[in-house]
């Protein structure tokens, strides 16, 4: 790719035939990004932005759990437990109770 | 936020966003942030893409450093001026994305991103250049653009990138010998060289 030696240089040399900061040039370079660059940036925080929320706040729970003692593990466990084994009663009591009225 | 690295060596200028700007950003205003973005989007890819040689790689690291400056926004409290912080994220998303990529030359498959402020003759020299810079391995380049386009110190580039000041100092001037060799070989007339 030959050029004519009167063309203008993109680099300057000194005595040593060493590149000098005129390479400073490509500092003032202003390349245009791809076109929606901006959008999918703000896109992208945003994805960013909620994926951290919900690793603060399970965190956060984490962190309520381990700083409750054994004991009170235990004691929501037992609750969480409790709880449930009343919804499953009361479900199973709706579920004959509807059978009866049914049959009838 | 804070660094060792507060003034703006040869970085372009770009004006400054306004302080509510900032703040509106901060507190999650998408259209701020957008319009931050827009603000810096040129000067962030172009630094991407000097210390990178190549537009995919240099799109990643801009995006990179925005989320970097989105996370960081609530933090920022004006110490150092806010294109300078900028200009800092993008040279280091660009650093680390190139660490991330091996240590080989990045080839270009495309032409030059889009020059829009640049005259024909600029866009020629930056085109030369940066074809040329193409021979330099990551490991030369990196060095040789933040020392000889950016101006930063060598104990700078040396703290940025992890290494001796002396390793730093021989790759800048390995740096500037194959990019002169190069710059040679490519202006050689037609057959010569070969």
């Amino acid at each position: 790719m030959g050029r004519d030696a009167d063309q203008p240089l993109a680099v300057a040399y000194d005595e040593h035939g060493q590149v000098v900061p005129t390479l400073a040039r490509l500092a003032d370079l202003r390349l245009e990004p791809p076109e929606g660059f901006a959008d999918r940036v703000v896109l992208a925080a945003g994805r960013r932005s909620r994926r951290r929320r919900l690793a603060l706040t399970r965190a956060d729970e984490l962190r309520e759990w381990a700083r409750r003692g054994p004991a009170r593990r235990r004691a929501v466990a037992s609750s969480a437990l409790l709880a449930g084994a009343v919804a499953l009663g009361l479900e199973a009591r709706h579920l004959r109770h509807a059978r009866e009225v049914n049959a009838a | 936020m804070t660094s060792n690295i507060e003034h703006l060596h040869r970085s372009p200028r770009v004006a400054e966003p306004q302080t509510a700007e900032i703040q509106r950003a901060a507190a999650g205003d998408t259209d701020a942030f957008r319009e931050i973005v827009r603000r810096y989007e040129r000067l962030v890819f172009s630094v991407a893409y000097t210390v990178l040689g190549d537009a995919c790689e240099a799109e990643d690291a801009a995006q990179e450093a925005f989320l970097r400056l989105y996370r960081g926004l609530s933090r920022y409290r004006g110490e150092a001026a806010f294109g300078t912080w900028v200009f800092r994220l993008a040279i280091t998303a660009a650093l680390d994305q190139r660490r991330w990529l091996s240590r080989r030359a990045l080839v270009p498959l495309d032409p030059l991103p889009a020059t829009p402020q640049a005259t024909p003759e600029q866009r020629a020299e930056a085109e030369e250049l940066l074809a040329a810079m193409a021979a330099l391995s990551a490991a030369l380049r990196a060095p040789l653009v933040l020392r000889e386009v950016y101006g930063y110190e060598y104990a700078e580039i040396a703290a940025l990138l992890g290494k001796p000041v002396g390793t730093v100092k021989a790759a800048v001037h390995r740096g500037r010998a194959t990019l002169v060799e190069e710059l040679g070989r490519r202006r050689a007339p037609e057959g010569e060289g070969d």
